[in-house]
């Protein structure tokens, strides 16, 4: 797998491999194993996995404490 | 060891681990985990496996801290590329090694299905059956019973419901969760095997 297309199946599949297509994990798997600059594009993929779900995760808080705020005033 | 506070850079906690600050390198640790553990888990996509490859790398980066220059790359680049080649390396092991709580689930299965093997096969299975009733030996009371009586009684789920008093359902979970527990000593066997105590023991050095 060459760089261009590891880095659009990235953009498109995201970082968790077990989304891929079994044989383009197992050769995107070649190129990470290979390529630092193939390691840091998964890197920053995973960052931005994390930091999506942790804005979910926070907005997620956020209403449950409204919520809960809401019912606590009998509105 | 010094004062670690928590707004100092990666840099600067990372060039107080190299003097062998452990409270510094925990500190990373603490703030690193969640990242390097989703690596591996993205690679491996298995959560035990991930947690493992996730331990080796700090293990890894701690004993290696001498070699990472300041000015060079950022600590989490290079964080992050040994948690990649950890996490491949876990990968690729387990597609070249047989996964052994597998293997023996499996022979031990297979055996019950066929009752006359080959003197080479029986030997295989009697090692197999060996180990897995010492690991059953050490299960739960409930998950124990079950699994005694499924692999080593040859009873049918109905007549261990009966035989234990609960339903298919409960023993088919007992029999589950038997397994799952066997995988999970074996795993744990496997990483003592490796040398993994050691890597443990260095891990837990880095927390206190």
């Amino acid at each position: 797998m060459d760089m261009a297309t590891f880095k659009a199946r990235l953009e498109e599949l995201g970082a968790d491999l077990a989304r891929w297509p079994p044989a383009e994990a197992e050769a995107a798997l070649d190129l990470l194993a290979a390529s630092t600059v193939a390691q840091d594009l998964f890197a920053h993929a995973t960052a931005d996995d994390l930091a999506l779900e942790g804005d979910e995760a926070s907005r997620r808080q956020a209403l449950i404490a409204r919520t809960r705020a809401t019912i606590e005033r009998g509105d | 060891m010094s004062e670690v506070a928590a707004g100092h850079s990666d840099e600067a906690l990372f060039q107080l681990a190299q003097g062998g600050d452990q409270l510094a390198f925990g500190q990373l640790v603490e703030r690193h985990m969640g990242m390097v553990l989703r690596l591996a888990s993205n690679i491996l996509g298995d959560a035990h496996e991930a947690e493992d490859a996730a331990q080796e790398t700090f293990v890894a980066v701690w004993r290696g801290r001498e070699t990472w220059e300041a000015g060079a790359a950022r600590f989490t680049t290079w964080l992050h590329r040994v948690a990649v080649n950890k996490a491949i390396d876990h990968r690729r092991r387990r597609k070249a090694e047989p996964v052994a709580e597998e293997v023996i689930v499996a022979i031990a299965d297979r055996e019950a299905a066929r009752p006359a093997p080959g003197q080479e096969a029986a030997l295989e299975a009697q090692d197999a059956a060996e180990r897995l009733r010492d690991l059953v030996s050490r299960l739960p009371a409930n998950q124990k019973a079950a699994l005694e009586l499924f692999y080593f009684e040859d009873r049918s789920v109905g007549e261990i419901a009966e035989r234990l008093k609960a339903s298919e359902q409960s023993v088919r979970s007992l029999l589950k969760r038997g397994r799952e527990a066997i995988r999970q000593k074996i795993r744990k066997q496997k990483s003592i095997w490796h040398g993994y105590g050691d890597v443990q023991g260095a891990a837990r050095g880095t927390r206190s």
